[in-house]
């Protein structure tokens, strides 16, 4: 059985470029300032992470989960933020294919 | 770290709150409302209009408006009611239904007048 | 060369092979697409093919009683070539119906596909279609609840249903998963579903799943106002085991549950179906191995064989293939089952591959699901072609969104909703989908997002596998 990692690699080494399930979490936790956007979560274990998506959930419920609920401050940084990791996602190959291609 | 911010609570932001068909676009301008009208008249369905107030808008049952326009076909005439609905209960809100008889089911049911939602 | 086959075979053209034969109302009609071993004729092989799916098993009993066999056995009574493929024909057997017992999809398959797929005669067999005639509908129970007792429970009108299948991208807590369905939810999705692995295993038991999602069910209902459910998978090891899991999901208020009905059984899906009606619960069904049976175009059953059984056995959803996305099929085909599922009399069409008409009397409809790799630029052409009574279910095309899974549940809600509401102004869809997406994603930035995020896709009306008819 090969060595699965029980630590998360941080954001900067994910596969796709960031754009996993772990990567949006760490996203919206830079968007909701529960840590800081230098915080890359490296070397987390997954009860870390877990906690994480915890006070994340927590942020949006306050908005309904929907971006377009975001007041306005909260709303630009959503989309620097996110912008950004789309952009260095795609030159890293993923693409919106690549969710649904595999599918049956 | 951000600052604190005031936040309304996903169940008292009365944003939240949908309505089916439609209600994820923008409110229909008069226009939108007589192409959808033409539509179900093109189909040869029976409009109805119903309301209710929005705190109840959750339950099966909404308040008929008069009785199902059988047989309407005039756009206008329609469009008259839907109106006289509204200003008679400018608080409600008020759908539009499409009756299929063949498939004994509403072929089109829409909110054409979102009622004010309180927290 | 008559080695594989013995002479015994002259019986079977007797006897089985009638011509003449005008089918009863009252019989199940059936189409074999035979491909025989070489040298046979063509008349032998379909008599034998009536027989060995009938009577033929019965011969040295029914021997003395040649009256009695005359009424119950199979009859050939026609012989069509099969357009562009020599190697195969079409047979046409009809079988009468005492020969059946009354409501039971499960004895209809063991006697027509039950032992003549191996008979050596054959290179190869699939059965294309079958005709029920009414008097066997009216014995089937059909779907629990049907596609307006639906749309009344969950009080959604005028627009095709929205799903989404849950993958456990975060981990496979039970507690994740129901956030996962919650988010989908309370985005805009109507229903979420569960992957048909997902039963009850070690790392997610089905109790705690179940009392998760419905937990995320109920938040979504209370905040957005409107109704939502999760298919439960109720699929298990035996058919006791899965009437605990479908009681639980009652208990607990779930409107709708799931079941996998080729690998769970016909027998306990109709069972189940059956209980739904009584519970008053809407049944998702999934078509797990369904390719074993439909994809080779030579041996098997075709799907639209699947739907009607599907369609008697008991079912308010089931997957029909998308025609657009990744999965390629016959478009006008497709159209044939779906219709086939929904429509209450479907005339014979050849060039939809329907071979008789068929009358479903009053037997409510099913709800034909479009799932597998399609996205929010599909849904112009998706909403054309399935029409309001359908599910659209965007896995990937949800949890894929850049920004998560309720932003991608809206984009696809405010897709949908756009383009319902331009269909009914009277717009063409398939040509004017960009500029009906590109319009309502001004209002929506999670639509703006997905339309980023998929590759634009240009609809192509060519699609890879055809029908066996030739073009007009």
């Amino acid at each position: 059985m090969a060595n699965k990692p029980d630590k998360y690699v941080g954001i900067n080494d994910d596969v796709l470029g960031g754009m996993t399930t772990i990567g949006k979490v760490i996203r919206d936790a830079w968007v909701f300032g529960i840590i800081p956007e230098t915080e890359t979560c490296k070397n987390w274990n997954i009860a870390g992470i877990n906690a994480l998506l915890d006070k994340v959930n927590t942020e949006w419920d306050k908005y309904g989960c929907l971006v377009s609920h975001l007041p306005p401050e909260l709303a630009k940084r959503h989309q620097r933020i996110h912008g950004a990791a789309l952009i260095k996602a795609k030159q890293a190959g993923w693409s919106g294919e690549l969710e649904t291609e595999d599918e049956k | 770290m951000s600052d604190m911010q005031d936040y309304k609570s996903s169940l008292s932001n009365t944003d939240s709150r949908k309505f089916e068909t439609f209600s994820y676009l923008p409110e229909m301008s008069p226009e939108q409302i007589r192409e959808q009208i033409k539509y179900i008249v093109s189909k040869g369905w029976n409009p109805g209009i119903e309301h209710c107030e929005p705190e109840n808008a959750f339950q099966n049952y909404w308040y008929m408006w008069k009785l199902p326009m059988f047989g309407e076909t005039d756009v206008d005439a329609i469009l008259a009611e839907c109106d006289a609905c509204h200003k008679a209960h400018p608080n409600n809100h008020v759908r539009l239904m499409g009756f299929d008889n063949y498939a004994q089911s509403a072929g089109a049911s829409m909110v054409i007048y979102r009622g004010e939602i309180k927290a | 060369m008559a080695k594989a086959y013995s002479a015994g075979v002259k019986e079977y053209r007797e006897t089985y092979w009638m011509p003449e034969y005008t089918p009863k109302d009252t019989d199940i009609l059936a189409c074999f697409k035979i491909t025989p071993q070489d040298g046979v004729p063509r008349e032998e092989v379909a008599a034998a093919v009536a027989a060995e799916s009938s009577t033929g098993t019965w011969t040295t009993v029914w021997t003395d009683l040649l009256t009695d066999l005359d009424y119950y056995k199979g009859r050939a009574y026609a012989i069509e070539d099969v357009p562009g493929d020599d190697t195969c024909f079409y047979a046409f057997v009809a079988y009468p119906i005492d020969l059946f017992e009354e409501g039971s999809v499960v004895n209809v398959l063991t006697s027509l596909v039950g032992n003549v797929f191996g008979f050596k005669a054959l290179r190869a067999l699939r059965l294309e279609d079958i005709r029920f005639p009414v008097a066997y509908v009216m014995t089937c129970n059909g779907p629990p609840q049907g596609i307006q007792v639906e749309r009344d429970i969950m009080n959604k009108y005028g627009r095709p249903l929205l799903g989404c299948t849950i993958k456990p991208k975060l981990g496979l807590s039970a507690k994740n998963y129901g956030r996962a369905c919650y988010e989908g939810l309370r985005g805009g999705l109507d229903f979420t579903k569960d992957d048909e692995n997902v039963n009850s295993q070690p790392f997610m038991r089905w109790k705690h799943r179940f009392d998760f999602v419905m937990e995320a069910i109920l938040k979504a209902e209370a905040e957005t106002g409107e109704r939502k459910g999760h298919y439960l998978n109720v699929t298990a090891p035996t058919s006791d085991e899965m009437m605990r899991r479908a009681e639980y999901a009652k208990e607990i208020g779930a409107p709708i549950i799931m079941h996998d009905y080729l690998t769970g059984g016909l027998s306990a899906n109709t069972q189940l179906a059956k209980w739904c009606q009584d519970n008053g619960m809407l049944l998702h069904i999934h078509r797990a191995m369904h390719a074993v049976l439909d994809r080779n175009p030579h041996h098997g059953i075709h799907f639209r064989v699947l739907t009607k059984i599907l369609r008697l056995s008991g079912g308010d959803h089931l997957h029909s293939g998308t025609v657009v996305g990744k999965l390629e099929g016959d478009r006008d085909a497709t159209l044939g089952w779906i219709d086939t599922m929904r429509d209450s009399y479907i005339k014979e069409d050849r060039s939809r591959g329907l071979f008789f008409d068929q009358d479903w009397g009053s037997m409510p409809g099913v709800i034909p699901v479009a799932s597998g790799g399609i996205h929010v630029w599909h849904m112009p052409a998706l909403v054309n072609i399935f029409g309001d009574d359908s599910v659209l279910q965007f896995g990937g095309g949800t949890l894929g969104h850049p920004w998560g899974n309720a932003a991608g549940a809206a984009a696809n809600r405010v897709a949908v909703e756009a383009c319902v509401e331009a269909r009914n102004q009277g717009r063409e869809l398939e040509k004017e989908g960009k500029d009906i997406l590109t319009a309502a994603a001004k209002h929506s930035p999670e639509l703006g997002a997905a339309m980023e995020t998929w590759k634009e896709i240009k609809f192509e009306f060519d699609t890879v596998d055809k029908l066996d008819v030739s073009h007009k």
